[in-house]
């Protein structure tokens, strides 16, 4: 059973760490929230039937554990999420760049937030984001574009009022 | 949001789109840039390489190297006490029935008879004839 679990561990746990870390806004919670998923992963996995889906189940379960996470609603600002170590060294504009993304995002509707970080960030099909937040494709496909316009607008608003600044 | 807005964002996703809604909706002028802004959007994404802190990884060696916790044994012990206790319950009721028959009532004979019945042979039609055979 472990071995399965780390073969699974090894291919997904990236995926899963992003996707969380996106949720939570915090890397200590992604983190301990990553783990946890593996965990229930390992008390799951003997009725699981492996069908190649093995992202989309792990996923499920971590939007399962951040719907049920009520820690969530007292979480800190989401300014500081995501802001990797590697990402600290970046300079200049990549650092400005990442903190309008992070602001953009976090200011996003939830589920449309999470539709964009399940497509964009994690590469899933709608079928499968579909399956994961029990939602339709239809309306998974709603909400990407939604997320997506939402993006566009207030990516566009904050490069305006950084060029007003500058200027 | 438009049909044709919903049509592009699908397409930029790879899904399967109706080809006339799509023709439809790269006419519009708009088309171009919000295919532009889509990719563009991607590409921010997924240019950040967020990994998890050295902290997580051994967390997770140490957690491992101590085996995995797990709940899978608890229903498994259970189901096999719980098998070996129907068994045990089911030996001493075979026991317990078969000790009974063997020193139970039917092993003591039928009870005395407390009133005999004599039946007599003949027509019933005209009361009870009298056996005088059974006369002592």
């Amino acid at each position: 059973m472990a071995p399965a679990l780390d073969g699974l561990f090894e291919l997904h746990h990236v995926a899963v760490y992003r996707y969380l870390l996106r949720q939570t806004g915090l890397r200590a919670d992604a983190e301990d929230l990553t783990q946890e998923v593996f965990l229930r992963a390992l008390r799951a996995i003997d009725g699981y039937e492996r069908r190649g889906r093995d992202r989309a189940w792990l996923l499920s379960i971590a939007h399962n554990l951040v719907v049920d996470g009520s820690r969530r609603a007292q979480r800190r600002p989401r300014i500081d999420a995501g802001i990797a170590p590697d990402s600290l060294a970046c300079r200049g504009n990549a650092m400005l760049d990442a903190l309008a993304l992070e602001q953009a995002m976090e200011r996003l509707p939830a589920l449309e937030r999470e539709a964009l970080v399940l497509r964009e960030v994690i590469g899933l099909s709608y079928a499968e984001i579909a399956e994961i937040t029990e939602a339709t494709p239809d309306a998974v496909a709603a909400r990407l574009y939604r997320a997506r316009s939402g993006m566009r607008r207030l990516l566009d608003r904050d490069d305006g009022g950084s060029s007003d600044r500058s200027a | 949001m438009t049909d044709d807005d919903l049509v592009l964002s699908m397409l930029a996703d790879g899904e399967a789109v109706d080809p006339e809604a799509l023709a439809r909706a790269l006419r519009s002028p708009e088309a171009i840039t919000a295919l532009v802004a889509f990719a563009g959007l991607r590409q921010r994404l997924r240019s950040r390489a967020e990994l998890p802190g050295d902290g997580f990884y051994r967390r997770w060696q140490e957690r491992t190297s101590t085996g995995f916790p797990t709940r899978r044994r608890w229903p498994a012990a259970a189901r096999a006490g719980i098998l070996a206790a129907s068994l045990v319950l089911a030996v001493l009721t075979g026991v317990w029935i078969g000790t009974a028959r063997r020193s139970g009532p039917l092993e003591q004979g039928p009870p005395n008879p407390t009133y005999v019945f004599h039946v007599a042979t003949g027509s019933h039609t005209q009361g009870i004839v009298p056996d005088e055979s059974r006369q002592p």
